[in-house]
């Protein structure tokens, strides 16, 4: 299984591209990318979701951390997720209102 | 496929597994021409009550995922076969706790339960989904 992380500046966002399927095994590699960007002083972290097959809790649990992360560094954390499995298991822990979520980068940007 | 049957898959207790499995229910639901709502919301809770074996094992033993076709309806349980203990939950796990785990599957599937293993050993999740 794969997942592939990418980051770039889309000003005020660095945004975190993530791809493929996000789990127990492969949730510590997404932590420790968005520890080290918070580190960096990457303070307003946008987590691109687009291209995510699949989230279960133990992502959710890294997405927590990175927010409460970046806001205890004086920023932010958002996502971008449209409707559909990975939305779902947002919504049904309640983390749909605990994120800013968009529907994509431009939206986040011009937010 | 004819219904009626039993399938079945056993993973080591390993993380880099827990998307075998997912795979397995996958493969089996769509065989069993289950619509994609319910593959997603089955393959989600395959992943959380198989992580939650795998973190309790800590890695030693195996996970077994079993699928029974019956009377309409797919029964999925997930247990550790040898009735190997609990380890204890790795308190540095991402993801939900072991009963953050369940409460998750059961807003998915409502008759979600745990049988109690005996003693002390990783209990089995049960959890059953409609094919009509």
């Amino acid at each position: 299984m794969e997942l592939r992380l990418d980051s770039r500046q889309v000003d005020p966002w660095t945004v975190l591209d993530v791809a493929g399927e996000v789990d127990l095994f492969t949730a510590p590699a997404l932590r420790e990318r968005i520890v080290g960007l918070i580190g960096e002083g990457h303070l307003q972290l946008l987590v691109n979701l687009g291209e995510v097959g699949f989230m279960d809790s133990s992502g959710l649990g890294v997405l927590v951390a990175g927010l409460k992360r970046a806001r205890e560094a004086g920023g932010e954390m958002a996502l971008v997720c449209r409707e559909g499995p990975t939305y779902k298991v947002l919504a049904i822990t309640g983390l749909d209102r605990v994120f800013p979520i968009y529907d994509s980068v431009d939206d986040a940007v011009g937010s | 496929m004819s219904v009626d049957a039993t399938f079945s898959l056993e993973i080591p207790a390993t993380a880099s597994h827990v998307g075998t499995a997912r795979s397995f229910t996958s493969a089996l639901l769509r065989q069993l021409a289950a619509p994609d709502e319910i593959v997603q919301d089955a393959k989600l809770a395959v992943s959380e009550a198989c992580s939650d074996a795998v973190v309790a094992l800590q890695g030693r033993g195996s996970v077994r995922l079993r699928a029974t076709a019956l009377d309409g309806r797919l029964i999925l349980e997930i247990d550790a076969p040898g009735g190997l203990r609990h380890s204890g939950l790795d308190p540095s796990a991402p993801g939900l706790s072991g009963p953050g785990r369940l409460e998750l599957v059961r807003s998915l599937f409502a008759d979600a339960d745990l049988a109690g293993g005996p003693g002390g050993s990783v209990p089995r999740l049960r959890f059953s989904i409609a094919l009509d």
